[in-house]
């Protein structure tokens, strides 16, 4: 037995980690990437803001993307729901709620990364401070994943936080291949050949998953054979197809799983059906815009199933 | 050698003591005299050869642990809700278990007698037939729920869980000063208090023998489920809370974590038309048998009380008067907490069970009877005056603490309306040896709220929630208010 409130909670409290987890690694990888290219062929901060909703609500609050800027929104403005500080907030304010299903680690754990990131986001918003920082804040989200894995029973509750794990990272696994999309594809910008690999490296280092492929996909860095591995393969636990396979384990335990599960299909259908080489070369931006909406209805889905269940005339009780 | 020992002193704790003058008050562990009580004697010993810095450090950690098990309290302030850290105090308050057993059949009678008026109330009404309970107090009761007239829950218990406020005076006698039948909350405070000093002191578990305080889960599940409309192993039980908000909320969560029960909201829960209460679960709509329900009476059911409450369920009202769910406490239990109705307990336990008090009341004048009143109008500046249906320490009047202004105003509201205040004189709380901010170790006000189970069997827990005024001289201990908390020890005699 598990409330739908309770399951919605946990959902979204695994959501929220590795949103700020992602977010703190696509932060890293991209300040190394800026370091890495010479200055007149730099991506610059804005595509970073590409991340959850981000771009409308900067410019309300900044005129320049310039680093200060978007470290500063991203990191913790009070302005942006979807900042690091903010994602581990709610995570916090989810674990607190639910405490009495999450293990007492994970909400100790959790409390701790919120009130030291807090405590030292000044700290993490200069240059010098910015790698420790973000670097904490991942190994932090990695021991509350870790006590959620290794303490909590993986009963019904804990799918639920899988699923909510698995979503978000396929949906940051869009994100972010959509933050370096543009740029990455086509012939046009010839001049930018030698420092390719750099910015696919980057992908695959934004998403953990660069020393995965150098041990699965025996070719140098390329971008079909990246893009190939970011959506196909089925190991890597950042990848497309092991999110999507992952939600549907989840959902084949769950009862009244029929709607879920038909969205799954679609969006694994979808990723199979791809053709990465292709991709890398046109038509990137448009599949990853047709994912996305697939991977919505998912979401969509789980709610209308579990979490917001309304009342119906002659309720028929659930089966033990 | 007289240097020796001076030396001895001023890096030893026991410097700290030597100011320590707990004046005319009763000290829980002190004796006027200045020395430990029998009961306190191996505290006191271990205590004084703590350094200054020790006992710093012992605090930092007790600091640490209530930080790093996120126990915390919830204020109002500004418009917004800031948890605070638990405020705890390390020196603990110890009770010999021979005068507590004396304490626990004194809280067992009170609540069994205040159950039977309870029943009696929306019953048959004989205690006022017999005239020895006045109509006109029930009359102006504001927690008398008519609704709540001919229902008859199981077992006629009322009051599952009751928090009884207990203060000592200054003659060492311990009065009941409140019972809350209501909502009472206080007990996961009690539970972390004492994981927090097994932390903070764990050589003295070695030399005492303290009684174990962490069976009250356990004890409240069985309770709860032995309340079952349906006969089951596991009858399905939960939690409801108002929400995250609520200023206890964390023992609401805090409870249905240790008893393995569903915390659940008003919006998790709806009525069916064959009255039963269902949940909304993953599974579909699952049907609920017992609700610890942590929602004053008036926000409990929309279709008969507050109409504007989002935090309760329609029709919950309905489904327990139909006998489909059990509710703890019950509706309407709060009839019995009211202020005017506890200076009548004693007599009410002498009318229902035909014994004599074990605790006693504290003096208490009725404002509604004309001579009590002028009474307390004549001296109003020594009393303490409370309304009959506040708690948390709030729309109280300490006399011999108020200006002029204040004891006009309420010689007024009491004159408005008597059948609300309460007067009693003004007790001298005992104190503790406590922790101050500043390093020192000084006398602080206490009180203790045990918390007492009614279901087929009875139980006190082991001691209950000392809370301590952490103010100079302060006798408010609500932690809303500046009050802070302490472990309570029952020990056994060595």
């Amino acid at each position: 037995m598990l409330l739908s409130r309770t399951a919605e909670i946990l959902y979204w409290m695994a959501r929220y980690i590795e949103r700020a987890d992602g977010t703190s690694r696509l932060l890293l990888t991209h300040s190394d990437l800026v370091l890495d290219l010479p200055p007149e062929l730099s991506p610059g901060w804005e595509p970073l803001l590409a991340l959850p909703g981000s771009p409308d609500v900067f410019f309300q609050f900044f005129q320049e993307p310039t680093e200060r800027n978007v470290m500063r929104f991203l990191i913790g403005h009070d302005g942006n729901p979807g900042s690091i500080l903010a994602s581990i907030r709610m995570a916090r304010e989810n674990a607190r709620i639910s405490r009495a299903i999450v293990p007492r680690e994970v909400w100790e754990k959790l409390n701790d990364v919120w009130s030291w990131s807090r405590n030292r986001m000044n700290e993490g918003l200069t240059r010098k401070g910015r790698y420790p920082f973000l670097q904490q804040i991942v190994a932090g989200c990695a021991e509350v994943v870790g006590y959620l894995h290794g303490t909590m029973s993986h009963d019904t509750p804990f799918d639920f936080v899988r699923m909510g794990r698995d979503v978000e990272a396929a949906d940051m696994a869009v994100r972010i291949l959509d933050v370096r999309a543009h740029r990455l594809l086509g012939d046009a910008h010839n001049e930018l050949r030698p420092y390719d690999d750099i910015q696919w490296k980057a992908v695959l280092r934004a998403l953990a998953s660069f020393q995965n492929y150098r041990r699965h996909v025996h070719v140098r860095v390329r971008g079909g054979a990246v893009l190939g591995f970011m959506l196909q393969d089925e190991q890597s636990p950042h990848s497309m197809l092991y999110c999507l396979d992952s939600i549907e384990h989840s959902l084949r335990r769950l009862p009244r799983n029929e709607d879920p599960l038909r969205a799954i299909g679609h969006a694994k259908r979808m990723v199979r059906d791809a053709n990465p080489y292709s991709l890398a070369q046109a038509g990137l931006r448009e599949f990853l815009a047709e994912l996305s909406a697939a991977l919505a209805s998912l979401h969509e889905a789980l709610q209308t199933t579990y979490f917001s269940l309304e009342p119906s005339a002659g309720q028929s009780l659930a089966s033990a | 050698m007289a240097v020796q020992v001076k030396e001895k002193v001023s890096s030893s704790a026991a410097g700290l003591w030597s100011n320590y003058n707990a004046r005319d008050f009763y000290d829980e562990l002190i004796t006027p005299g200045g020395r430990p009580r029998k009961h306190a004697r191996i505290l006191l010993r271990y205590l004084k050869s703590l350094t200054p810095t020790d006992l710093f450090e012992r605090r930092q950690a007790a600091d640490f642990a209530i930080d790093a098990m996120g126990i915390t309290f919830t204020v109002y302030s500004e418009g917004s809700n800031i948890d605070r850290r638990w405020p705890f105090d390390i020196i603990p308050r110890i009770l010999p278990s021979k005068e507590w057993t004396r304490i626990e059949e004194g809280l067992k009678q009170r609540t069994q007698a205040l159950n039977m008026f309870i029943a009696d109330i929306y019953g048959e009404q004989r205690v006022v037939k017999d005239k020895v309970f006045p109509q006109e107090v029930l009359a102006g009761s504001q927690n008398f729920r008519p609704q709540c007239v001919g229902v008859r829950p199981p077992l006629d218990v009322w009051a599952h869980i009751c928090g009884s406020d207990l203060v000592r005076n200054r003659d060492g006698t311990m009065y009941v000063l409140e019972d809350n039948l209501r909502v009472p909350s206080g007990v996961s405070y009690m539970l972390e208090n004492r994981l927090v000093t097994k932390r903070v002191f764990p050589e003295l578990f070695a030399d005492y023998r303290i009684q174990p305080v962490d069976d009250y889960p356990n004890r409240l599940f069985d309770m709860l489920a032995s309340m079952s409309p349906r006969p089951a192993d596991y009858p399905t039980v939960v939690v409801l809370t108002p929400g995250i908000f609520n200023s206890a909320y964390y023992e609401h969560s805090y409870l249905a974590q240790q008893m393995g029960a569903e915390l659940v909201e008003g919006r998790d829960l709806i009525v069916d038309d064959e009255d039963r209460v269902l949940m909304r679960t993953i599974g579909g709509w699952e049907q609920v048998d017992v609700i610890y329900r942590r929602i004053d009476d008036l926000f409990l059911d929309p279709e008969e009380f507050n109409p504007d409450s989002l935090l309760g369920v329609p029709g919950l009202m309905r489904a327990w008067r139909a006998g489909k769910v059990a509710l703890a406490n019950a509706p309407g239990a709060g009839v019995a907490d009211d202020k005017v109705v506890y200076a009548f307990v004693p007599e009410l336990i002498r009318y229902y069970l035909d014994a004599d008090p074990i605790l006693p009341n504290v003096p208490t004048y009725l404002c509604m009877r004309d001579d009590e009143r002028e009474h307390v109008l004549q001296h109003l500046s020594e009393m303490v005056v409370k309304p009959a249906n506040e708690s948390g320490g709030y729309g109280m009047l300490v006399g011999p603490r108020a200006s002029a202004s204040e004891l006009k105003k309420f010689a007024s509201l009491i004159r408005n309306s008597p059948r609300n205040y309460i007067a009693q004189p003004t007790l001298s709380l005992s104190t503790v040896p406590t922790l101050t901010d500043s390093g020192t170790i000084e006398p602080r006000h206490v009180d203790l709220r045990p918390f007492v189970l009614s279901g087929p069997n009875n139980y006190v827990t082991r001691g209950g929630l000392t809370r301590v005024a952490l103010k100079k001289d302060s006798l408010i201990v609500n932690s809303s208010q500046g009050g802070g908390s302490k472990d309570t020890w029952i020990v056994e005699d060595s």
